[in-house]
């Protein structure tokens, strides 16, 4: 009885990073540097990153120090990200959408106009 | 009277709340779009979050108005009361009130720690984040640099070592460095052994946020065995109150309730006077 409770509990954790049991089943896609990768609805930019086992999410000038997710709330915009063009986005602050366009940035990044917006 | 209520965590929704059940007008400011602070990442075995929900659910009843994804970056005390400047996602706006409430909680402390820059490094209030909000492990050899919050990640801690996750927990006394190209590595410690990890987690306290106390004149006094700037107590000023997290610092939710308590009979005292 123990020992199938260790079991069960050894098996909590799913594929990738994703923890079970895993209450949300829905998903969607978004893109991140141009890579189709999948997200719950409830996730963050910053949360749907590190789930697909992304902790670098872009790099400064100079030294090549890491973009990353730190605080997660919003304090310390190391995460940022270019999102659907525009750069310097908080990821921690973002929520997925379906079709999210996610990109790596260097520095302060730019805005990416594809004519499409 | 007017009063304002920045923050909508346990703290700040229970003085709303109870505030506005007792006839007062209030306006509550929360930086989120979603009300519940840090109830939005407790564990989900927590049974206090459900009676927060509530709360909003009271506050909103009895017509107090809530301003979610609004930041309250500043405060000026001006002729007619408080002046509260607002950035809700870009747009500027502010509001004037006569008392204001802060219950605008903690940040985590952390240290620069050389390597401290690298991915992977988080605080641990952003672990719990992860794993309580989205249901993320960030890795799989996870090294917690000391031991704040660590019963509220206890239980979850020994499922994760049973699933084969590898758990040190370090003081940040030994921590030499945090090691890594880009990305974390390794722990250096003092007598020179390395742990290999790929997430580090900065346990090592939380303080209060005193920004907007310090921006009405509040006194703030630095308490050097917590690494935070505290406010003296929970009515430093005739036309301030300070309750949860931004008052305490680290503390439990019973504490964390009962400032809000306190505040809400003060200043319905004051108002029967």
């Amino acid at each position: 009885m123990i020992l199938q409770d260790l079991l069960e509990r050894s098996r909590t954790i799913l594929a990738g990073r994703r923890l079970s049991p895993d209450v949300e089943s829905d998903t969607l896609s978004l893109t991140f540097d141009g890579q189709t990768m999948d997200a719950r609805p409830s996730d963050t930019v910053a949360s749907a990153l590190i789930a697909a086992g992304v902790m670098r999410f872009g790099s400064t000038p100079g030294t090549d120090e890491p973009y990353r997710g730190f605080c997660l709330v919003g304090r310390c915009a190391e995460c940022l990200v270019t999102v659907d063009g525009q750069p310097a986005i908080m990821a921690c602050r973002t929520m997925v959408r379906p079709g999210l366009r996610v990109d790596t940035q260097t520095g302060l990044g730019a805005w990416q106009m594809d004519g499409s917006e | 009277m007017n009063i304002a209520v920045v923050g909508g965590g346990p703290a700040g929704l229970t003085a709303a709340a109870q505030l506005s059940a007792a006839g007062l007008p209030v306006t509550l400011i929360d930086e989120w779009d979603s009300l519940g602070g840090s109830a939005r990442y407790a564990h989900p075995r927590e049974t206090w979050t459900g009676k927060v929900a509530a709360l909003g659910q009271l506050g909103e009843a009895s017509g107090m108005s809530v301003r979610t994804g609004t930041v309250a970056w500043g405060a000026f005390r001006v002729s007619g009361g408080i002046q509260l400047m607002l950035n809700q996602a870009g747009a500027a706006s502010e509001i004037t009130v006569d008392q204001v409430v802060l219950a605008n909680g903690t940040t985590d402390v952390v240290q620069p720690v050389s390597g401290g820059t690298l991915a992977g490094v988080l605080t641990e209030r952003a672990l719990r984040i992860l794993v309580n909000q989205h249901n993320v492990l960030p890795g799989s050899q996870i090294v917690i640099v000391g031991g704040s919050g660590s019963s509220r990640l206890a239980a979850d801690i020994v499922r994760w070592q049973l699933a084969g996750v590898r758990i040190t927990n370090v003081s940040l006394r030994i921590l030499t460095a945090i090691e890594g190209v880009g990305e974390v590595k390794a722990v250096r410690l003092a007598d020179g052994t390395a742990i290999p990890a790929d997430t580090v987690v900065f346990a090592i306290g939380e303080a209060p946020d005193v920004q907007l106390a310090g921006m009405l004149g509040v006194p703030t006094v630095f308490d050097a065995k917590r690494q935070g700037w505290f406010v003296p107590d929970s009515h430093p000023a005739a036309d301030v109150w300070v309750c949860g997290g931004a008052l305490l610092g680290a503390a439990g939710i019973e504490q964390v309730l009962q400032s809000a308590v306190d505040v809400v009979a003060g200043i319905t005292g004051e108002v029967a006077q």
